[in-house]
């Protein structure tokens, strides 16, 4: 009890480059999820509509990509592909990072832990446009035909842009996910909040006083995700209808 | 990839990964008893008459969804521990994981707890069975029948998700921690995360499998 409420646990928190050191590191977490958000959401399009094609032989193929990646474990995917990365592709991306990138993300870490979630999250991104696409109703698609529209201009004008509302908790949901996924990272020595955190607390860097309590330090990190989430959580509501099951219940990252 | 040598960690090091693969398999199903006794509470705590008691299963809910599993990890394994509360690697990641899936499967719950409807509590009050008994004997038997394919996917899940464990500092010999000590002994980073993959899959075929036998012999259809 004394450890959890005790003052003198809580002395840390007034330093404020502990707090900064804590969110520098965030938003290293929040940059990364926004690249691997943004690089996932363009190219699972292609990928789902691949997997829609009337050529059996390409939506197979699509199809098993998709089902491999959704299949294995995130940490997987990004462990191997931050191991299986050769030092040199490492070192090149280290030296050519565009020259507007801040000091953090010049790590060959974040690139290839935005590489691996984009791997991962561009098949669960895929599928959630292969839903959405299926639910437009039949009709839209029977009286695209009928005016006469090619496939390819039906998709673009009338069955997207209609599957794109209904669809956007469920994607908004997957960049919840991927916004928790983004700790993944810590284990390849990125300097992001997890990382931060342990530093933080293992050692005393900026305050002179006892040593940081643990729990609260790793209470505070979980509760800046927690407040990221919510937000986004909240956003996805205002975009769901009455008719609408709340969607993110099913889903589970 | 090379070839040969894929074939050479089945016969070098094979029982080492099945060793690996028992753990996760532990793992997951201590997490999951303990995640469905947490979203059967939570479930009850979300349906409850008086607010106060909703706000309580809403906000854990709430948290838990939105929290990374790793820094859930590190809270309770490094934090509690500095505490002064001594438990252990394996402890830690059944809690850690649990709490985070009992979040998910409390909502599934709630969502067959909806679909069951108010005609069942007003029966079984009017059958004079007490509080604890509708929601034990009545409602959450259906409930949990009626939600055993989304329940599949949250044990699909929490099979994924153990592999965080394995990543983590926590020393817990499950099949992601055997796949890195492997290779970091070995180089062989295709051949090792490839042998994992698949006892990944293995994993969720078999989940796949059972839930969809649970399905056809016990599914209530609304």
């Amino acid at each position: 009890m004394d450890y959890l409420f005790g003052p003198e646990n809580y002395r840390w928190l007034l330093d404020v480059s502990n707090l900064r050191f804590l969110i520098q590191g965030f938003g290293i977490n929040v940059a990364t999820a926004a690249m691997a958000a943004v690089l996932s959401l363009i190219l699972a399009l292609p990928l789902a509509l691949l997997r829609l094609q009337r050529n059996r032989v390409v939506a197979r193929i699509a199809g098993t990509w998709i089902d491999v990646w959704r299949n294995l474990p995130t940490a997987l995917v990004v462990l191997y592909v931050a191991l299986a990365t050769p030092s040199a592709v490492q070192e090149a991306v280290e030296q050519y990072a565009p020259g507007w990138f801040p000091e953090p993300m010049r790590s060959s870490g974040v690139i290839v832990g935005v590489v691996g979630l984009t791997l991962y999250y561009s098949a669960l991104i895929a599928e959630v446009y292969r839903a959405g696409i299926n639910a437009v109703p039949v009709g839209q698609v029977q009286a695209a035909t009928a005016l006469g529209l090619p496939r390819r201009d039906a998709l673009r004008f009338v069955i997207v842009p209609q599957g794109v509302r209904a669809m956007t908790p469920a994607l908004i949901s997957q960049v919840i996910s991927l916004v928790k996924n983004t700790t993944l990272i810590s284990i390849i020595a990125v300097p992001e909040a997890l990382r931060h955190a342990q530093i933080l607390a293992n050692s005393n860097f900026f305050s002179t006083g006892p040593q940081v309590p643990l729990l609260h330090v790793f209470v505070l990190t979980g509760l800046l995700f927690i407040a990221l989430n919510i937000v986004l959580s909240r956003v996805s509501r205002s975009f769901e209808t009455h008719s609408h099951v709340r969607s993110r219940s099913m889903s589970f990252a | 990839m090379n070839l040969p040598e894929f074939w050479s960690i089945l016969t070098d090091d094979g029982d080492a990964l099945l060793r690996g693969l028992q753990w996760t398999l532990a793992l997951v199903v201590a997490a999951f008893a303990l995640a469905m006794v947490i979203g059967a509470v939570i479930c009850v705590l979300r349906c409850h008459a008086r607010p106060g008691v909703r706000a309580i299963g809403t906000g854990y809910v709430e948290v838990f969804r939105n929290v990374p599993l790793l820094v859930l990890i590190f809270a309770i394994y490094l934090g509690l521990r500095h505490s002064g509360l001594a438990i252990g690697s394996f402890a830690a990641a059944v809690a850690s994981l649990g709490m985070y899936s009992g979040a998910y499967i409390a909502e599934a719950l709630r969502s067959g707890v909806i679909a069951v409807g108010a005609a069942q509590f007003e029966a079984a009050d009017a059958l004079g069975l007490s509080r604890s008994m509708v929601w034990a004997e009545v409602v959450l038997p259906q409930a949990a029948r009626l939600v055993i394919a989304p329940l599949g996917n949250l044990l699909i899940g929490m099979i994924k998700n153990s592999a965080i464990v394995g990543t983590s500092i926590l020393a817990v010999p499950d099949l992601m921690n055997q796949a890195r000590q492997l290779q970091s002994q070995t180089f062989l980073t295709t051949e090792t995360f490839l042998w994992a993959a698949i006892g990944y899959l293995l994993l969720t075929a078999v989940a796949t499998s059972g839930a969809n036998w649970l399905s056809r012999r016990f599914a209530l259809v609304r």
